[in-house]
């Protein structure tokens, strides 16, 4: 009896399971031969569609071809015209551009931006966020981009962002540079690269105002951009950032140094850092000084490379090294010390920068 | 009274069986809902952006050595292959003979180096340090008699960089595998300590019945171990072939190794669930480090006891965390019964099943109900396992070997199971 009740059992649990599994199965190979097909299919057209785009932006006008290619397949064509995001910029980016308007493709992915499904949501602001750097998409799909911005999807958010750096005016750079100093560390980095072509312009207000704030991170967040930018940028009061109570903000401050233009008070702070207490900010404050070649600092250089800290003598080393020819004399003096961390260093540096200087 | 006795034990351990088949499918579901919850596929690809920007923190790959055959060479070789922005190679060579050290030194062109190997963890003495005079930065530290602990803590202590990575030997991965790794880390660096990455192998275009067999395997395990856990907080265990990131800091705190990377990164897991903070480990379901495809049976037995040993040293480990046996959550008790228990239970009642039954003792439907309980449920959970990870792809697969694949289920529990029974509980 037992037995019999728990045999139904099983069998009532293994059916349903195998049948839902049986289902998913078939969806499963149903959705793979489809994909397959639309695999092979893409790998038939993609070379014909990127061919026929490339003469239509040469200056063919026959649309044709093109239309054909969409009724086959409206993804691949639209696949097509990404592929030359990074590759066409001014007229030839408005022709494709103007392209997704004729094809009716614009209106299709503005409708795709309301569908649940993440991917095709993904897909569709990232088409727009190319296509909108052009006037009359961004008249289509401009008024998406508010949703976009605050998607519940960071990839969606991402893609908003890119929609402004190359379509918004300078204001919404500012504001996007102003937010994004609160992002995350990987979106900060992925929209630095994005911001770098407006770093001149962003200088001249919102990194200034993002230098100047209370907040720390902000202003740590800020520095990051700058050094990873490595753009000539203008930075005033840097020296106040050199000394700033936030060693972090120290650090980057050392670390842009190099790349912008110097007042002699900031001179005078990377020396100040450089004969300061904390090792690590004088091992930044050694590169500095060898970056920009301060030689009003060799004295400090070399008692550096007298301090018995093994990082520090050899970037003091390095950094003399690199001041020809008053770096090396100092180095010639210091091969002799009797401290064998300190001749070490220096012998190192004198010997890399004269095999230097030969080739 | 012996018969009744066996028809109610048998009666018992199918509903055992029939529990945990119900179980390992809701893992299987969990897993497959938590990967398509984590990777939908990015459209963005960010390593190009990654590789140039001087804020990715830099990162040292520590591998230990202890032979110079092929396979050692060629898998330290992929390791300079890695592509990051800033990155460092340190081999820690354990017990290495003159001719030994000749055949590194020739092979990378290392020269002696004067590289500072102290560190904050206790280790014994490194013998001497090279470095390769190729353009790649790579530091190879002898060390005798050591140990596994001993010579991955060197390891640790020569590492200039604030995150380590190790690779599974035995696994391929790509190129830029560290690029891939490291975003989780990006995201919160405060709160992801560690990240552990893995995919399943592409399923060859034709292949034998052990080859799916181990495709079947790794499916269970990639949706089971790996992403249903990862749903949880740090409740991840490491699967074989899998890469892993850790922060060095995270490692000091922790004292170091205690034996491999698996038990460290369930050492750290052990922390991070006691800590009031919010770490947690982070998995990435990428290809990042997977074993190869398989089409031997040895290869196939190979693979599972060696899993099995590591599952049971791990576990062995938890026993002396603060949290015991469950420091690091359900997971690790689950496999171990999963993988010794269950197997133990299911061939006892196969013996019993079948002595009863030739005695007259057992019925045929109690029979019957041992085989479905057991074989039955097992090409579910292996149908649905193929099914699940289907679903969770962001690219679908070849419909022949999807076919092939779920009907390998088949098969698999008529026989190969029986004989699986045996290899996960002999020693």
């Amino acid at each position: 009896m037992i037995t019999d009740l728990e045999l139904a059992l099983t069998g009532v649990v293994l059916a349903a399971l195998l049948a839902g599994c049986l289902m998913q199965f078939l969806v499963t190979m149903t959705r793979a031969k489809r994909a397959r097909a639309r695999a092979k299919l893409s790998i038939e057209l993609q070379p014909q569609i990127r061919e026929e785009l490339a003469n239509f932006l040469a200056g063919a006008n026959n649309l044709s071809t093109i239309q054909d290619f969409v009724k086959r397949s409206r993804g691949d064509v639209a696949d097509a015209m990404l592929s030359f995001q990074a590759t066409v910029r001014g007229g030839a980016r408005d022709r494709i551009c103007q392209l997704s308007i004729d094809l009716s493709l614009i209106d299709e992915w503005c409708e795709d931006t309301r569908r649940k499904d993440i991917a095709r949501r993904r897909t569709a602001f990232e088409r727009l966020a190319f296509v909108c750097a052009y006037e009359p998409c961004r008249r289509i799909g401009g008024g998406l981009l508010e949703t976009a911005l605050n998607d519940t999807d960071a990839e969606v958010r991402f893609h908003a962002w890119r929609w402004l750096v190359k379509s918004g005016t300078i204001n919404d750079i500012e504001k996007m540079f102003e937010a994004a100093l609160s992002q995350s560390l990987l979106v900060r980095i992925l929209l630095t690269e994005e911001l770098r072509r407006h770093a001149m312009r962003l200088c001249e207000r919102a990194v200034v105002w993002a230098l100047q704030s209370n907040e720390s991170s902000q202003v740590l967040a800020a520095l990051e951009m700058l050094v990873t930018w490595e753009r000539a940028v203008p930075i005033p009061d840097l020296s106040r950032l050199i000394e700033h109570n936030d060693r972090r903000i120290r650090i980057q401050a050392l670390r842009l140094a190099p790349l912008v233009p110097l007042e002699k008070q900031d001179h005078a702070a990377i020396v100040r850092v450089l004969t300061g207490e904390d090792a690590e900010l004088a091992v930044e404050a050694a590169r500095t000084v060898g970056q920009i070649r301060l030689q009003a600092a060799c004295a400090d250089l070399a008692r550096c490379l007298r301090s018995g800290d093994a990082l520090l003598a050899r970037t003091a080393a390095e950094a003399l090294a690199q001041m020809p020819p008053i770096g090396w004399t100092t180095l010639e003096e210091m091969v002799s010390s009797t401290d064998a961390i300190t001749a070490g260093a220096a012998g190192e540096a004198l010997d890399r920068a004269q095999r230097k200087a030969k080739v | 009274m012996a018969a009744i006795s066996m028809t109610i034990l048998l009666q018992v351990l199918s509903l055992v069986f029939l529990a945990c088949g119900v179980a390992a499918v809701y893992v299987l579901w969990k897993g497959s809902a938590h990967l398509r919850k984590i990777a939908p596929g990015s459209l963005r690809d960010d390593t190009q952006i990654l590789l140039k920007s001087p804020r990715v923190p830099a990162v040292s790959v520590i591998a230990v050595a202890r032979d110079t055959s092929p396979e050692t060479l060629g898998f330290v070789r992929r390791l300079l292959d890695l592509v990051f922005g800033h990155h460092e190679l340190i081999v820690v060579l354990e017990d290495a003979d003159l001719a030994e050290l000749d055949v590194w030194t020739k092979e990378f062109s290392l020269v002696p180096s004067h590289h500072s190997v102290m560190g904050e963890l206790k280790t014994s003495r490194v013998e001497a340090a090279y470095e390769s005079t190729l353009p790649l930065s790579m530091l190879v530290l002898m060390k005798n008699g050591a140990g596994d602990a001993d010579a991955w803590n060197t390891g640790v202590n020569a590492a200039s960089s604030p995150v380590l990575a190790f690779f599974d030997p035995r696994s391929e991965f790509l190129a830029d595998s560290l690029l891939r790794l490291i975003r989780p880390m990006l995201d919160e660096p405060e709160l992801v300590y560690a990240v552990c990455g893995t995919a399943l192998a592409p399923i060859p275009a034709a292949d034998k019945l052990p080859g799916s067999f181990a495709g079947l395997e790794a499916m269970r395990a990639w949706l089971g171990r790996c992403a249903a856990f990862a749903a949880e907080k740090n409740m991840m265990a490491p699967v074989p072939g899998s890469a892993m990131l850790v922060r060095r800091d995270a490692i000091i705190a922790a004292g170091g190794f205690t034996a491999g990377p698996m038990e460290l990164f369930l050492t750290l897991e052990d922390r991070a669930r006691r800590s009031p903070k919010e770490y947690r480990a982070e998995f990435v379901a990428d290809a990042v480090g997977y074993l190869p495809p398989t089409g031997s049976m040895s290869e196939v037995r190979a693979r599972l006891k060696r899993d099995q040993r590591s599952i049971f040293g791990a576990l062995r480990l938890c026993k002396k965390m603060a949290g015991g046996r469950f420091s690091v959550g359900w997971g690790l008790p689950g496999i171990a019964f999963y993988r010794f228990w269950r197997p133990l239970l299911e061939t006892l009642a196969y013996v019993l099943a079948i002595v009863g039954m030739v005695l007259g003792w057992v019925s045929l439907k109690v029979g019957l109900l041992v085989l479905l309980t057991t074989a039955g449920m097992g090409m579910v959970v292996s149908m649905m396992s193929v099914v699940l990870c289907e679903l969770a792809a962001s690219q679908s697969s070849d419909p022949a070997r999807l076919s092939r694949l779920f009907w390998a289920a088949i098969p698999e529990n008529l026989g190969y199971r029986q004989l699986r029974n045996l290899w996960l509980i002999g020693k």
